[in-house]
């Protein structure tokens, strides 16, 4: 509980019309997109982080729960207040504070949304890669707390390829630097690393020190079809291992595939079962080569199809339809369970064999689709809260799909966070010994457990999987 | 549909948070704060059927605090219609609270005796006139008053000199099968009869039979959008009545929010006759692109060859854009006029911030947003910007600069006749 005193101190920090406290102004703060309702007492926007290291120094003090918020479109709960406390939202943090293209860096307050840093940087000839779905409305500090992917991690990496250095209010209040402005840097512990992908649990991230690359000249998009989904699955690997090096290779499933049909620019034939999305960068001459090969090398897949995207825009149509399958996955069923698990390539095919199996077995839809390139497929298990047997059958399914994404080498969550929703499984990848270190660790950057508590390792540490 | 507790809470329900209609609100965009995005809305919408929030002075401004411009509808992969449902909210408020005194509650009332009031309004054109310049002249005393009210009518364009109805017939006879009946709407009738009156030559070029019924009334979108659910069923009844059994094709209407609301009025009336005719009749409305395009005879009006050259850039209104995707005939009938050349902005304008009545409870933003709109258009090198609604008609006349006019499309049609 924050009492009236100690939210007057927080109101002295941030000003009144930064402050919001109102049941109404509350109750927009108390879900991200995993879409679950737990109201904060308080919502602060910090302009400065001299005034998120008081925000932090007075939660330290008078041991009230402060939960980070970008955007709030992560999808495990992250920006939740499980435990109540304030919610600190870094939207008036939303300056693009350098793009350097002496140094191919970027620097950036952390209410940036991602898709403005991508053209203030293609306005100056350089491309920021990553690209999750939900780019145009997501913010970069959220991006470096879950250490998001997206489509062109297939070449380019994720966040963490991209975050040099991070300037962070730790939980006591005290500002650190970490990283470097350099294209190296191994002085002392990788705190940088330690802390992309830490959901908000270490620290607030104020200030982000980005590496840019040069804007590729020229991007191809192709959809290939095929009528069986093995074919599609095992072409994935293929693909790589050809050396065709795209820079985007998605997979959608014909669930995925229904979902989204009357978004994309072509009459996809009724027969097909699977989808694959490609592109290829790079110089005009090169794209043109590599289509070519890319082209011949699906049909010699046994693609139905493969379709070039004829203009900027139709490339742009396929792409905003691959970035509304989540949301539109919701005409299937009204609720969704929905995991972004990761298996090796080669073993694509096991898991998305398996996840069909189970769908039949639970006699429930399960769509797959996602970045399959980097082996990472989103499962999307279906089903209406308000049948019994649905909701049972949900329950069961998630468990079922970690057990076969562990059998198969794989890791729980490739981008989305353990947030809330993940959290009573981590105990089926993490050893015992590794979750305790973590614990130490998080005690080590925050004694009093102020920085969002509940996520990832809560409660407490799970019993390992047998 | 209005009112019904449950069923607001169901469709508020099938929001899933994904948070992709904060791409798209203006007013996420100037505020970025959740309560304006419909994400937020919504969220409240649920609470307050579910009794779990009581309907407080904060929750009426919040609910205030929307453009219903469909944005976030068009973004949204659950097609969650927010500006309906905000409506309702609106409507649910008002009944739990009681009036409360506002000036879009003003509007509203003077919108049931709009058929009388506005013929008569030109005679009051001088003292409007007098206000405006009192009012742009810094007049402290009506700022502390009527702040809401000063924005206003410092922004509303002049009143026109002669109302629509006493320039226009009754009846335009045709010479062909065509037959249609012209709603005139507030705006038209008021402050831009030259938009209705330019239709009327189309009309009579094109040989249609036009039946312009006397005293009409206003359309009753500004009192749905107040939440004055009561006045716009009344307003809706009148139009029935004297549209409902006239002869004709079509009901054909130069204002996008006129239509779009006219289309939907069964929505006002969820069971019972008034629904039923309601249903029937939106069939037969028409905005005025729509209908040329859609009739074809575009291709009759032989227009002057050789005119004089301008570039024009389309404004689209939220009503059309969004409420009826009418998009391509305003540019159709445009593009085949001589010498035009229709002008495409480079960044998307989402709407120019008068909505319904946010002009009138939120002046400062809606100014805000509409000299955006504005600055963008400014930037294109047009020289007219034109559009089809009269309320962004009202709003861009008020914040245009002089060299960029602005024009409702049918003028830019007759005049090239
Ligand atoms: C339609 C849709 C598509 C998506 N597609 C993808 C995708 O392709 N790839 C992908 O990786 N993700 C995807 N996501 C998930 C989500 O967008 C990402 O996780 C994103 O990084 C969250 O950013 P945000 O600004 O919304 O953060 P929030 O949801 O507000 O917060 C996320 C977490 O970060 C913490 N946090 C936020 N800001 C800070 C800060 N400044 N300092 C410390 N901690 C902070 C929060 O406490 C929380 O734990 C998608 C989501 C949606 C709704
Ligand atoms: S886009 Fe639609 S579903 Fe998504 S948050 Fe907005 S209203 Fe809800
Ligand atoms: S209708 Fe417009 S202003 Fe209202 S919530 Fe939707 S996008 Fe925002």
């Amino acid at each position: 509980m924050i009492n009236p005193q100690v939210l007057q101190k927080v109101q002295d920090v941030v000003g009144a019309p930064h402050l919001l406290t109102s049941q109404e102004d509350r109750l927009c703060y108390a879900y991200d997109a995993a879409n679950l309702l737990h109201v904060p007492e308080a919502v602060a926007f910090p302009g400065s982080t001299e005034e998120v290291a008081s925000l932090l120094r007075l939660a330290n003090e008078y041991r009230f729960p402060v939960v980070p918020r970008g955007a709030g479109t992560g999808t495990t709960g992250g920006a939740v207040a499980v435990q109540g406390g304030l919610v600190v939202v870094t939207t008036r943090l939303n300056r693009i504070l350098e793009i350097d293209t002496d140094n191919f860096l970027a620097v950036v307050e952390p209410g940036v949304i991602t898709g403005h840093l991508k053209a203030a940087a293609a306005k100056e000839g350089l491309y920021y890669p990553p690209d999750p779905s939900s780019a145009s409305f997501c913010t970069i500090g959220g991006n470096v707390a879950e250490n998001a992917g997206g489509s062109a991690a297939v070449k380019y990496g994720v966040t963490r390829d991209y975050v040099l250095g991070l300037k962070v209010v730790l939980p006591t209040g005290q500002i650190i630097d970490t990283g470097v402005k350099t294209a190296k840097g191994v002085v002392g512990y990788d705190l940088t690393r330690l802390l992309v992908g830490s959901e908000g649990t270490l620290g607030i991230i104020t200030r982000i020190i980005l590496r840019l690359v040069t804007q590729p000249a020229a991007r191809q998009t192709l959809l290939a079809g095929f009528s069986d989904i093995s074919r599609a699955t095992q072409t994935v690997g293929r693909i790589l291992k050809a050396r065709l090096g795209p820079c985007a290779l998605e997979f959608l499933d014909r669930a995925s595939l229904e979902c989204v049909r009357d978004l994309l620019p072509f009459d996809i034939p009724p027969q097909t079962q699977a989808l694959l999305l490609l592109e290829v960068d790079g110089h005009p001459h090169d794209v043109r080569d590599r289509v070519e090969s890319m082209d011949s090398f699906c049909r010699g897949q046994e693609a139905a199809f493969v379709l070039a995207a004829a203009s900027a825009p139709e490339a742009e149509k396929l792409w905003q339809a691959r970035k509304l399958l989540s949301p539109a996955s919701f005409k299937l069923k009204p609720h969704k369970l929905s995991e972004d698990v990761v298996v090796p390539i080669s073993l694509i095919p096991d898991l998305v064999a398996s996840i069909e199996i189970l769908s039949r077995e639970l006699d429930l839809p399960i769509m797959c689709f996602g970045h399959a390139g980097d082996g990472n497929i989103h499962v999307n298990v279906m089903y209406d809260q308000q049948q019994d047997r649905e909701r049972q059958a949900a329950g069961q399914a998630v468990e079922k799909i970690f057990t076969v994404v562990r059998e198969l080498g794989g890791t729980l969550s490739g981008e989305h966070g353990v947030g809330l929703t993940k959290s009573p499984y981590i105990g089926m990848e993490l050893s015992e010994a590794a979750i305790a270190l973590s614990l130490r660790l998080k005690k080590a950057f925050d004694p009093n457990n102020i920085m969002n508590p509940g996520k990832i390792f809560s409660p407490p540490a799970p019993p390992p999987s047998p | 549909m209005i009112l019904d507790p449950q069923q607001v809470f169901s469709e508020a329900g099938a929001c899933i948070r994904c948070g992709a209609c904060m791409e798209v609100c203006p007013l996420y965009q100037l505020t970025g704060q959740e309560t304006t995005v419909a994400r937020g809305k919504l969220s409240l919408l649920q609470a307050l059927n579910r009794h779990e929030l009581p309907p407080s002075q904060r929750l009426q401004e919040i609910l205030e605090f929307c453009l219903l411009c469909g944005a976030c509808t068009e973004k949204c992969t659950a097609r969650v219609s927010t500006p309906e449902l905000v409506k309702s909210g609106r409507a649910a408020m008002r009944q739990r609270r009681g009036r409360s005194w506002s000036p879009a509650l003003v509007l509203t009332a003077l919108s049931l005796q709009a058929e009388r009031v506005l013929p008569n309004l030109s005679a009051a054109g001088p003292l409007v006139k007098r206000l405006k310049s009192w009012v742009g002249g810094n007049s402290g005393l009506l700022w502390r008053l009527w702040p809401a009210l000063t924005g206003l009518v410092g922004r509303l364009p002049s009143l026109a000199p002669r109302p629509f109805s006493r320039s226009a017939p009754h009846l335009l006879p045709g010479r062909g099968r065509r037959k249609i009946a012209f709603f005139v709407g507030c705006g038209l009738e008021a402050l831009f009869p030259q938009a209705g009156l330019a239709f009327l030559q189309l009309c009579q070029r094109l040989a249609i039979e036009v039946i312009i019924p006397p005293r009409q009334g206003c359309c009753g979108l500004l009192a749905h959008s107040a939440g004055e659910v009561e006045t716009a069923r009344e307003l809706a009844r009148r139009f029935l009545k004297q549209f409902e059994t006239l002869p004709v094709d079509c009901i054909v209407t130069a204002c996008a929010s006129c239509s779009y609301h006219l289309k939907n009025l069964a929505r006002l009336f969820p069971s019972g006759r008034e629904g039923e005719s309601a249903f029937r009749l939106a069939a037969k409305i028409r905005e005025a692109s729509e209908y040329l395009v859609e009739t074809e005879t575009i291709n009759n009006l032989n227009f002057l060859p050789g005119f004089r050259s301008q570039s024009l850039v389309f404004h689209d209104p939220c009503h059309l854009r969004r409420g009826q995707r009418i998009v391509e005939p305003p540019r159709r009938l445009l593009a085949a006029a001589p010498g035009v050349e229709v002008l495409e902005p480079e960044s998307v304008v989402t709407c120019c911030g008068q909505g319904g009545i946010f002009g009138i409870c939120h002046p400062e933003t809606a100014g805000l947003i509409g000299r955006e709109a504005v600055t963008t258009y400014c930037g294109m090198g047009a020289t007219a910007l034109v559009t089809a609604c009269s309320g962004c008609l009202a709003q861009l006349t008020g914040l245009a600069p002089p060299e960029l006019r602005v024009r409702h499309f049918l003028e830019i049609l007759a005049e090239s006749l």
